[in-house]
Parts: C-alpha cells; sequence; structure tokens
C-alpha cells in the first residue's frame, strides 16, 4: 500500500486531536461542530491507518494485488457505471421533487400558523431548486457539446 | 439482441468468474449479457470476440425489430 495513505492517516488523525484540543479547551459555541470535526478525523484517521497496516502485512500483499485487481474491475464495469449513471438521475429528479414538496408543505404549515419565521427557509429551499435544475442544463450541454 | 457468450465459455471450460476477470468486467455482467439482460457495449462486444478469436455477427445476433426497419 503507498505510503501516501500512512501520511493521510497521520493527518487526519492530527486534525482530530486538534479539533477535539479546541473543543476541550476553549468556551465556544460551535463546541458540537468542533466534537464531530474531531470525531470525523479520529474515525477516518483510524480507519485509514488500520487498512494500510493491515494491507501492509507481508501475508497480504498478493490478496490485496487481488483486491485492488477486483477494485478496478468494480469501478469500471459497463454495467455498473450505466447503472451507477441512472440512479443518479433517479436520486437527481427525487431530490427535485422532495425539495419542491418540502416547499409546498413549509408554506401550508405556516399558513395555517402551525410553524412560524419558515421564509428563509422557504427562500434557500427555492433557489436550491433553482440551482439544481441549472446546474443539470448546465452539465447536460456542457457534455452535450463535448461528445 | 441474442448471443452465444455463454456456449463459447463452456466450450473453453471457463466459469463466469474467469471469463469475467480475461475481460475485465463483474460477475454479474457476464451473467447478465448471456441471459440476455445487458448489451454490451461496442468496446465491450469487440473484446469478448477478440477473446474468443470470432467475428462480432458470429457471437451478438441483431434481430432487426420493426422500430429500426426503414419505411
Amino acid at each position: 500500500m503507498k505510503k501516501r495513505k500512512l501520511w493521510m492517516g497521520f493527518a487526519y488523525l492530527f486534525l482530530g486531536l486538534l479539533f477535539a484540543i479546541i473543543a476541550g479547551f476553549t468556551d465556544t459555541k460551535l463546541e458540537s461542530l468542533l466534537w464531530g470535526f474531531a470525531g470525523g478525523g479520529f474515525g477516518g484517521g483510524g480507519s485509514i491507518l488500520w487498512k494500510y497496516f493491515y494491507w501492509s502485512q507481508p501475508n497480504n500483499k498478493a490478496r490485496f494485488q487481488e483486491h485492488l485487481e477486483h477494485e478496478a474491475i468494480e469501478l469500471h464495469d459497463e454495467r455498473k457505471e450505466k447503472f451507477r449513471n441512472q440512479s443518479g438521475r433517479y436520486a437527481y429528479l427525487l431530490g427535485l421533487i422532495t425539495v419542491c414538496l418540502s416547499i409546498t408543505i413549509f408554506s401550508v404549515l405556516e399558513s395555517f400558523g402551525i410553524i412560524q419565521h419558515t421564509k428563509i427557509l422557504i427562500l434557500y429551499l427555492g433557489g436550491y431548486v433553482v440551482f439544481q435544475y441549472v446546474a443539470g442544463l448546465l452539465i447536460f450541454q456542457y457534455l452535450n457539446k463535448k461528445y | 439482441m441474442e448471443n452465444r457468450v455463454e456456449q463459447l465459455r463452456k466450450e473453453r471450460m471457463l466459469n463466469q468468474e474467469d471469463f469475467a476477470k480475461a475481460i475485465r468486467v463483474s460477475r454479474q455482467t457476464v451473467s447478465s449479457i448471456e441471459n440476455g439482460k445487458y448489451n454490451p457495449s461496442l468496446e465491450l462486444a469487440f473484446m469478448i470476440s477478440e477473446f474468443f478469436g470470432k467475428p462480432i455477427e458470429a457471437i451478438f445476433i441483431y434481430e432487426r425489430s420493426k422500430k429500426n426497419e426503414k419505411t
């Protein structure tokens, strides 16, 4: 396994430790967020290091090559690539529908006085729908011109 | 589209796993091609034809459908 992975694992751990120290020793409103970053650093770093040491053992070297080969085949398998693209398309459409429904639901709930101060949320969701739709169109136009 | 991939693979005493490795696709893709659930890309079809040493049309049998016919 590449040495770069080892350094990456240590870097994640270091960042996790740094965030944990800041969260633990300072009085900040962002404490929960910092603990989240710390957890991410420890979890990610620990996982990378565990994989590095596991696959670097001499008796795992042949299996590691096989594992890499298998991973490359799975990643570039044309049928799976097609399904990944299709699932991305469905997720995109579902996302658009979900956000549009959310806007309607929040508007109705506010109209009946069940929840308040939703304007900023509705504006944000509306902006997000427009962004997602325009991004989809632009990416399509780009690909259409390129190929 | 029908194909003779399964027959040719069995003639060479290969299992799906080994054949998949040889043409660098997943075993599920080989299975889907053999069952006619998935039509390979032109590139993969050429790879399969090269592997078996046969022309593409000897492996993949194209049936002209009504919608593809010129009126």
